[in-house]
């Protein structure tokens, strides 16, 4: 038995005695085929799994190939030991190569098979394999085994193992040729090469292990597991072709292109080593060697691809990624920019865009609409350019000098049409990136403005008529043009007289107070001297100085400069200051009055020793209709609009003005004045 | 023989403000004369020639401004004395009249009729 082994593996025998080993080149070259075949089959199948283990179509080509793979092994051991058990094995193998060939197929074509139906499939399939591999209902009797084939004596199920191909494997093309119909062009050209590749190997595999046997001949039936290269070959090419189950890629191109050339270069040397009969004795084992290690380096050249191509799978995931985040920004951006065009042609003032080279960039429909421009010939061009249009022409008048931020600037471009000019510049980041010029459209204000003046005006002059008439009557009747009146006539004529006035004085403060608001308070400015303005005051107020018994110290500096003073308005200031000064000293006394400069300024004070003003309510005194409440009790005919009024006066002037004040130990007011000199 | 009297014309459109000025001024030894807007004015100036003329601004026909310029052309109109009696604010349109030659303006409202008197005797240099 040990000298059967030993006779039956070739190997061994020609390790163990060379000389005797006959050598059969064809061998060799056959069991390369095998291995070869197989290693293929396999990778291939494990490059397609990794590549998308989830898909189906993957899968169960990876099943298919490990099957493939299986029964080449299976082949090139019964043909390396020539043992019945591995021939029988090949035989099992190849019963499993159909079925899971169908598997494939019907994934590939779209043509799914009923569940029942796979059942039955799988369980006649493992009969078979049963039978073929431990039974001798299939493979019988081997009796000798060549290069190429062998010689057997096939069992009395053969048959049935023979029918359960070819059935299987015409169902199989039956499947695949019929969804070429139904299937879309790109998959048709998929399937198309396959189905060739699938062709010339089921022909050869049934041919050599099927229909010869059947007929007695099994001389080829070694060669049949081979032929599975040309499936891996078509399957192949389909791939990088058609990028069929989508697997193509870089690095399977690459991976079939080392794939050919080692398995190119090792039959090559397979041919070198066997053409001479000389290396034949001494090399036989080292080449199976060889063989081993190619797969080995095959399989350490796919580990390495498959290795490259996680991390290239991961590059292009985060490729993929953050092109798709690009993408997101991008439309994040329109939509942003969407939003601000939006924004900017519904804004309801003008807007006119200039760029850093004061290029006019962009016109929205409201400054279109206000200036009558035609935006079309006005973009890109220079900002001068808007001259063109008559209602620019002084806005463009005004930013001649140049595009310095301008507030707030009113341009009347047409009687009734004003607008608010303003310029803003535009800074990005410290650098100047343009100009935006706004257009305000204040006609409608203007005009109310215009109508609450003129309103103002009048009702003021028609309300001080009827009170001049009164004041005039009243003066005249205490005055005893119309006759002496008694005493208790005087009284009354002198409280309605005394009354009416209140109430010019309200009118006054209102009107002038309305004006300040509104800026028509028109200032007359010319070259005054604030010590006659005070003297003026000082004088129309001598009599009632002498009823509130008060004695008012003017001290005037020197040689006090004259300077740029809207006098009408300085009388009202000082005639207000020096009249609460009266007011709040109840009882007489002392009010000091001093005027002085020192050379840049004139300094003004108002100082009375009179009820002051408390603590908590000095910060409101400026503003407007209040009144201290120590004010309100000792005089009820204050209208609170007088300070008012002098803070926007002075202020008017480029002045500034405060005061000191302890309750009940008197106020003092102080306010400065610019010296301006009339220009020349 | 006695004094001749001064002439003050008055031209005013309010009633009720002309009779208590010619009141007045009449009870100082004023010969008054009236006018009710800047036109009658302008006729009664021309042809009475009183010493002061008191003028209104805001009146109907023809306001007090436009009756100055009237008045200025003429050669006597050129050196009369002329006080606005007005209760607008001396500002803008006054302002105006004030380049004319007006002795002084006077706001009605901030005014009393003794003050008005005075006035008139300041510029005639009548002592009272």
């Amino acid at each position: 038995m040990f000298q059967e082994i030993i006779n039956n593996n070739f190997l061994l025998a020609s390790i163990i005695n060379p000389a005797s080993a006959s050598i059969a080149w064809q061998e060799i070259v056959i069991n390369s085929a095998f291995l070869i075949s197989g290693f293929a089959n396999f990778f291939l199948a494990l490059y397609v799994y990794r590549k998308n283990p989830h898909e189906s179509i993957n899968k169960s080509f990876f099943y298919f190939g490990c099957v493939l793979f299986l029964w080449c092994l299976t082949g090139f051991l019964s043909s390396f030991t020539k043992n019945i058990f591995w021939l029988r094995a090949s035989y099992g193998a190849g019963s499993l190569v159909v079925v899971s060939g169908l598997f494939f197929c019907s994934t590939l074509s779209g043509k799914k098979i009923k569940r029942s139906l796979k059942i039955l499939i799988i369980v006649l399939c493992a009969i078979l394999f049963y039978l073929c591999l431990f039974t001798p209902f299939i493979v019988e009797k081997l009796l000798s085994y060549g290069a190429t084939g062998y010689d057997a004596v096939l069992g009395r199920l053969f048959f049935i193992w023979g029918f359960h191909q070819i059935i299987i494997s015409l169902v199989l093309f039956y499947i695949l040729f019929s969804s070429l119909r139904h299937v879309e062009e790109r998959r048709k050209k998929q399937i198309l090469y396959f189905i060739l590749g699938a062709v010339i190997f089921a022909f050869w595999s049934l041919l050599v292990a099927v229909i010869l046997p059947f007929f007695g001949f099994t001389g080829l039936s070694n060669i049949d597991s081979p032929s599975t290269i040309f499936m891996v070959a078509f399957t192949s090419y389909s791939i990088i072709r058609y990028n069929l189950m989508d697997i193509r890629s870089l690095f399977f191109l690459a991976f079939i292109d080392s794939l050919i050339i080692v398995a190119i270069i090792a039959f090559l040397l397979l041919l070198v080593f066997v053409s001479s009969f000389l290396f034949q004795r001494m090399l036989m084992w080292p080449i199976y060697a060889l063989i081993v290690v190619v797969s080995i380096i095959l399989f350490f050249i796919g580990r390495l691809f498959f290795i490259e191509k996680t991390d290239l799978e991961e590059a292009k995931a985060d490729l993929t990624d953050a092109l798709k985040k690009s993408e997101e920004n991008r439309i994040k951006a329109e939509t942003e920019r969407d939003k601000t065009a939006t924004i900017i042609s519904n804004f309801s003032d003008g807007l006119i865009l200039l760029d850093e080279n004061d290029k006019i960039f962009s016109i929205n429909p409201r400054a279109e609409k206000l200036l009558s421009l035609e935006a079309g010939k006005l973009l890109n061009r220079p900002f001068h350019t808007l001259a063109d249009f008559p209602l620019a022409v002084p806005i463009r008048a005004v930013l001649k000098t140049g595009l310095k931020g301008v507030p707030n600037q009113q341009i009347e471009l047409a009687k009734n049409f004003t607008i608010e000019l303003s310029v803003i510049p535009l800074n990005l980041n410290k650098k100047d990136i343009g100009h935006l010029i706004v257009l305000h459209d204040i006609s409608r204000e203007k005009t109310v403005e215009k109508m609450k003046t003129e309103f103002v005006s009048l009702a003021a002059h028609q309300l001080k008529t009827p009170l001049s008439i009164i004041k005039w009557s009243m003066s005249m009747l205490k005055g005893g043009d119309f006759g002496k009146l008694n005493k208790k006539q005087t009284e009354v004529v002198q409280n309605t007289f005394k009354n009416n006035q209140r109430l010019i004085f309200l009118v006054n403060d209102l009107l002038n107070v309305t004006r300040i608001e509104e800026g028509t308070y028109l200032y007359k400015v010319v070259m005054t001297s604030m010590k006659e303005v005070v003297d003026s005051v000082v004088d129309t107020y001598k009599d009632e100085i002498k009823k509130r018994k008060v004695k008012i110290n003017f001290s005037c500096q020197d040689n006090l400069p004259e300077t740029m003073l809207d006098a009408e308005k300085m009388k009202l200031v000082v005639q207000n200051l020096i009249d609460n000064a009266m007011k709040y000293s109840p009882g007489g006394g002392t009010i000091n009055v001093v005027l002085e400069s020192d050379g840049e300024n004139i300094k003004f004070t108002v100082q009375d020793f009179g009820i002051g003003i408390s603590h908590g309510q000095q910060d409101k005194i400026f503003t407007k209709f209040f009144r201290g409440d120590n004010a309100a009790k000792v005089s009820a005919t204050g209208t609170g609009l007088g300070l008012f009024m002098v803070r926007n006066i002075v202020e008017a002037h480029g002045g500034k003005i405060w005061f000191e004040s302890k309750e009940n130990l008197g106020t003092s007011f102080h306010l400065t004045l610019p010296i301006k000199k009339k220009p020349v | 023989m006695a004094d001749k009297k001064n002439t003050v014309l008055i031209i005013e459109d309010e009633v009720d403000l002309r009779h208590l000025l010619k009141e007045k001024l009449e009870s100082e030894d004023f010969s008054v004369l009236e006018a009710e807007n800047g036109k009658v004015g302008l006729e009664t100036a021309l042809s009475a020639h009183p010493d002061v003329i008191l003028l209104d601004i805001v009146m109907p026909a023809m306001d007090g401004l436009s009756m100055l310029r009237e008045l200025r052309r003429d050669e006597w109109g050129k050196k009369v004395v002329v006080i606005i009696l007005s209760n607008l604010n001396k500002v803008g349109k006054i302002s105006e009249g004030m380049e004319e030659n007006v002795y002084d303006y006077l706001v009605k409202s901030d005014w009393e009729p003794n003050d008005v008197v005075d006035l008139i005797r300041k510029k005639l240099g009548i002592k009272k």
